[in-house]
């Protein structure tokens, strides 16, 4: 059986009449390394506030590792460590009075926190910065410190609001490396991200938002298998788009996917030999067919399917 | 038992303490507190015959003069200090960090306000070496002194508490401190209000229980405490001829006021501590209980939109 680290089911999340998140449910399985994408004013941030207890749902219901997140807020923040998108830190404050800061915050002792804090300043690779004043890290070491601060109560999952905007390549490999190397030792981590590619090689599956509402979610693996799993085509149309669709349309094992600006997906269930007949009508009534490629299943490509946005 | 020290309270002294802005502050304080006495000394010293007797004697007057600056200097900064707590902690990114640790959001209030009190109270203990003239030069005990100290502290709370509830209000530190001005005056304002419309209604033959609202007032708490100091009577004594109610019997007994007064306003700054960590805490009553909505069967793997623009297609297919 299948145990769910993060259960969130029915949640709304209204502001006046706008609705940021509308009807999502969504399950992680204990262990998991979920990627959470979507484009912005998708509801990833206001779901994860959520979640955080950090914003009032408008409706819905939300369970971390089996434990209500509403009526057991206290027992829920000591399951969740959270590291936002923008942190500030603190002027004329060390690193390792960071760490005795937020551990003492969550009730620990002085004695516990430092035996603590050297392992995970050693996880992120800060341990020769202890003494060194907080303000003065670069913005990578500052991302893994509060990694680490995160961390310091031994949370049951980790949650991380797009750990990686403003880092450089070499922070952003850093953060990577360190995130799976948590997750290899059985943490579970949701991370809202809009850098596509690295999700795809991190997380174990992931879930795509869009105008608040879930809109995929699954193993990376099995997505990915579904994607390339309906034939995917994509025609480049010049001039007279609209006829090409209609023309698409009466091959019975043809299905129309998407239609963009000059671009006509579509996917066949049929043979080969039916596309050929489509393409060959196509021409005869002189629609200018500029490309003709299969797409491959990638993340950006179902990215921009589902969300008709553009991936970073 | 370990005594367990508010995390806030012990990070925000330790930060403070470490920076130049508390020694530059602390030197300034001292400077015009010791500008003052030696100004307050030199007038003293030019009105007075050379009667010793009569030197010492107006030597106490450097007591309340002392007091008023340094709790003029407090409702001066303790404003600064406690308005731009939280809204700083906004500002700064820190406080939705904050309010996922364990501490509740009343133990992030009141490590807040507490913090500024014991930074307040720095700067006063600081300066005892120049009360201590007017103590040990114009008569008064020390246990005056100390009951200055108790003062300050009933004073620092309530400025304090007003100035983290104005910060738990706005976003702007700037905001929060003019909000905690304003915060000030209406408490001040407020509170002699009922008494002067009692006495505009009654053509001014009687207060009544009216004044129980000065109890929460400030200013008469300090004018209060200074009077009775110095000449060991209440402010009000003899200023009302008729009998004004219970409460206001209490003006003839200036310690029963004194103490009463310090009570109310430690209740007030309690007060203005809650009300700031219900307006921090984000779910503060706003968690509805939820009806389960109508749940829609959602494929795991088959996103909706596909769902959709199929059955456009068979429908269109026939």
């Amino acid at each position: 059986m299948v145990i769910n680290m993060l259960h969130i089911s029915y949640l709304y999340k209204n502001y006046g009449k706008f609705q940021a998140v509308n009807n999502l449910s969504l399950h992680i399985p204990k262990g998991d390394l979920f990627g959470f994408v979507g484009p912005n004013g998708a509801g990833k941030t206001t779901t994860i506030r959520i979640v955080c207890g950090l914003l009032p749902a408008t409706a819905g219901s939300v369970q971390v590792n089996g434990i209500d997140a509403f009526a057991n807020r206290k027992e829920i923040k000591r399951q969740i460590g959270y590291v936002p998108d923008f942190f500030g830190v603190y002027d004329n404050l060390k690193v390792k009075e960071y760490l005795e800061f937020y551990g003492s915050m969550y009730g620990m002792d002085s004695a516990d926190i430092f035996k603590v804090a050297d392992d995970l300043l050693e996880l992120v690779n800060l341990q020769d910065k202890k003494e060194v004043y907080v303000d003065t890290l670069s913005r990578g070491m500052k991302q893994r410190l509060c990694v680490a601060r995160a961390l310091l109560h031994n949370p049951q999952l980790l949650i991380l609001d797009e750990p990686s905007s403003g880092l450089d390549p070499r922070a952003r490999v850093e953060m990577k490396e360190l995130l799976m190397n948590l997750n290899s030792m059985g943490k579970t981590i949701i991370i809202s991200s809009h850098i596509l590619s690295e999700l795809s090689e991190m997380c174990t599956s992931i879930g795509i938002m869009n105008k608040g509402q879930l809109v995929m979610a699954g193993k990376i693996d099995e997505i990915r298998d579904h994607m390339n799993a309906d034939n995917r085509i994509i025609l480049s149309i010049e001039n007279d788009i609209e006829k090409a669709v209609r023309i698409a349309k009466e091959h019975a094992g043809v299905i129309v996917r998407s239609v963009r600006e000059n671009e006509l997906i579509i996917s066949y269930t049929g043979t080969t030999l039916e596309l050929n007949q489509m393409v060959r009508q196509m021409m005869e009534q002189e629609i200018l067919l500029a490309g003709f490629h299969k797409e491959e299943g990638n993340l950006e490509a179902l990215f921009m399917q589902l969300t008709g946005g553009t991936p970073e | 038992m370990k005594i367990r020290l508010n995390p806030i309270m012990k990070k925000d002294i330790k930060v403070t303490a470490r920076s130049m802005k508390m020694a530059w502050g602390l030197m300034a304080y001292e400077a015009i507190l010791a500008f003052l006495f030696i100004i307050a000394l030199s007038v003293l010293n030019l009105g007075s015959s050379y009667d010793y007797q009569n030197i010492y004697g107006e030597l106490i007057s450097l007591f309340p003069l002392i007091g008023i600056a340094q709790v003029s200097m407090a409702a001066l900064t303790i404003p600064i200090m406690t308005a731009s707590s939280i809204s700083g902690e906004k500002e700064r990114q820190t406080f939705d960090i904050m309010l996922t640790t364990c501490l509740s959001p009343v133990a992030i209030v009141f490590g807040k306000v507490f913090s500024s009190v014991a930074e307040v109270m720095l700067y006063v203990i600081a300066s005892i070496p120049i009360m201590a003239l007017a103590f040990v030069l114009g008569g008064l005990s020390w246990w005056t002194l100390f009951l200055f100290l108790v003062v300050i502290f009933v004073f620092a709370t309530l400025a304090g508490s007003i100035g983290v509830f104005c910060s738990s209000i706005s976003r702007k530190s700037i905001v929060s401190i003019i909000l905690a001005f304003v915060g000030y005056f209406l408490v001040c304002f407020l509170t002699v209000l009922p008494m002067i419309i009692t006495l505009f209604a009654t053509r001014g033959d009687d207060v009544y229980d009216s004044v129980v609202f000065l109890l929460l007032n400030p200013i008469i708490f300090l004018e209060e405490f200074f009077m009775l100091s110095m000449t060991g009577e209440s402010l009000f004594s003899g200023q009302f001829s008729r009998d004004f109610g219970f409460f206001g019997s209490l003006f003839s007994h200036g310690p029963l006021w004194c103490i009463l007064s310090g009570v109310c306003m430690l209740g007030l700054s309690m007060f203005f501590m809650f009300l700031a960590a219900k307006r921090i805490d984000p779910l503060s009553g706003k968690v509805k209980k939820i009806a389960r909505k109508q749940p829609i069967v959602q494929s795991a793997f088959i996103p909706k939109e596909v769902n959709n623009i199929e059955a456009g297609n068979e429908a269109q297919n026939g």
